[in-house]
């Protein structure tokens, strides 16, 4: 998705994600989201809740790092 | 094998340039809403903020634009969290999490007085951590590096935040821990990191013990050196050329504040920091007007933070003074401070990584019986290393044969309150210059080049 630009270009206004390339990260990271979401709520395994505990936290971290409106933390987000 | 990273990942000369790039209107525009959901949090869960925006009579759904949140939102000063710390150990009233989301507990020095306690949940530790990575990234370091951690750790968040970052970028690393300088050197020359992380002053101790020990320091293959915890290479220019002789190294340079987060990883032009955007809202204000001073004007840096989830800081006065810019040539769109920290707002020093408040040691003297109000704070440079002498005159009672016992008691009270060795001098009463008006305890004779900016 990226490579190495000039300083002139980040002026005009480039970026080396497309707005579409964005949108689809974000949709793709929601769907990984609702995925784990649905793991977690019938797993009954401590470690392996924590293992998706924890990708989620990361999947949100990408989301917010790529400007999505999400909540301040997974644990902060509503139901 | 995979590869690490994805060669085009690989290749990018920033760690996030979609974020790092983001136009102004946008970053401000994300800042809003965040800011808006941060307010929300703290006043749902925090009843210290619940009862600071009730007193100042504003209510999170109040703030429709950034300037609402700098005008109506009230400060907040650590001096704040403090005592209400003390009567509801550990953040009874100021935190807003429950104990079990939290995963980190640090605490700042103490050297105001007691020490402020920093909870963290494990994503917002994360995310402290990640904030040096920006500038690893930026000034060249990458998973293949290896870093050498030369210091030891406990409460003090700086250097865990830093390991914390070295594992987001994927690199190894090598926890030096409790060794002596020469013990350091010995094992730098076994192991051959490529990053060195220590604070600068120490960076040129381990190279200048590496020479009398007979090793030259860049045959040890540094790439870079990397510093934090005192005015380092990008606030100082003359310090920067001694570091980067001293390993044939590039060295870098964050900002953080224990409290807050590593908050401003060095620009890779190496003449000041920007402000990590993802992690920061922050805001310039005039100490004097308390308005928001223009880019490129200097004044206090008010940090608002989105990874203090456990004890909010909104709108928190850090009593830096910096000079903010909102265009950097290195292409970064994040605020820029220019020679990092320039001052600070309050009169305070930094020996060997500790910071050290004027009315904290003021306040050490006046609790040893036989010492007079008349001292004075005397700052050099010793073999690269900032020291500082308390020179204090006793009560003119006190015989000079107590005076060796008056130095101990100084010295053990300075070290046990503010956590650092400090040379006490006991010298005879009236000894010391008086003065009219303003009293000038800190006596600054490090070569200027050693200071900040404003302490020129």
């Amino acid at each position: 998705m990226s490579g190495p630009r000039s300083a002139a270009d980040f002026w005009r206004g480039k970026s080396v994600l497309s707005d579409k390339e964005r949108r689809d990260a974000l949709a793709k990271l929601a769907q990984a989201r609702k995925l784990i979401q649905e793991m977690r709520q019938v797993m009954d395994l401590p470690q392996i809740e924590r293992c998706l505990s924890l990708a989620d936290m990361n999947l949100h971290f990408a989301q917010w790092n790529l400007g999505e409106d999400v909540g301040l933390a997974p644990e902060l987000e509503e139901e | 094998m995979k590869p690490f990273l994805n060669p085009k990942a690989a290749e990018s000369s920033f760690w996030n340039q979609y974020y790092e790039t983001l136009p102004r209107e946008k970053l401000n525009a994300l800042h809003l809403v965040r800011l808006k959901k941060v307010l929300r949090h703290a006043y749902d869960h925090s009843p210290f903020y619940r009862r600071k925006l009730d007193e100042a009579g504003v209510r999170p759904e109040d703030i429709r634009s950034l300037d609402d949140f700098k005008r109506k939102v009230p400060l907040t000063d650590k001096s704040e969290f403090l005592p209400f710390q003390d009567e509801h150990p550990h953040y009874g009233v100021t935190g807003a999490l429950p104990e079990e989301y939290l995963a980190m507990h640090y605490e700042t020095s103490g050297t105001t007085g007691s020490p402020l306690r920093v909870p963290f949940t494990l994503y917002d530790f994360e995310r402290f951590g990640e904030s040096w990575v920006y500038g690893f990234w930026g000034l060249g370091m990458r998973p293949q590096d290896s870093f050498y951690f030369a210091f030891q750790f406990g409460l003090f968040v700086g250097f865990w935040s830093a390991s914390q970052g070295v594992r987001r970028l994927g690199a190894k690393l090598y926890h030096g821990g409790g060794q002596t300088t020469e013990g350091h050197i010995r094992l730098m020359q076994r192991l051959r990191p490529t990053v060195l992380v220590c604070t600068p002053t120490y960076a040129l101790r381990l190279a200048e013990t590496a020479q009398s020990m007979g090793v030259e320091p860049a045959s040890i293959g540094l790439k870079y050196t990397y510093h934090a915890g005192e005015p380092g290479p990008f606030a100082l220019p003359a310090l920067k050329k001694k570091l980067d002789e001293a390993w044939g190294a590039t060295s870098g340079e964050l900002l953080g504040m224990a409290e807050v987060d590593s908050m401003a990883p060095g620009c890779p032009l190496r003449e000041g920091v920007h402000l990590n955007e993802t992690n920061v809202f922050s805001w310039i204000r005039d100490p004097e007007t308390g308005q928001e001073v223009g880019d490129g004007q200097m004044g206090e840096n008010i940090v608002t933070s989105y990874v203090n989830n456990a004890q909010p800081l909104i709108n928190y006065r850090t009593h830096d003074l910096v000079e903010r810019h909102y265009r950097c040539d290195c292409g970064r769109t994040w605020a820029y401070f220019r020679g990092v920290v320039l001052g600070r707002t309050d009169f305070m020093v930094t020996v060997r990584g500790t910071n050290v408040y004027q009315s904290a040691v003021e306040k050490v003297l006046g609790s040893i019986p036989g010492v007079s109000h008349h001292y004075q704070l005397v700052l050099s440079t010793v073999r690269e290393m900032d020291e500082m002498a308390v020179k204090v005159e006793p009560e003119p009672d006190v015989p000079s044969a107590k005076y060796p016992e008056l130095a101990r008691l100084v010295e053990e009270g300075l070290r046990a309150t503010l956590k650092v060795r400090l040379e006490p001098q006991i010298v005879p009463p009236g000894a010391l210059p008086r003065y009219e008006l303003k009293t000038r305890r800190i006596i600054d004779e490090r070569p200027p080049e050693r200071r900040r900016l404003l302490e020129r």
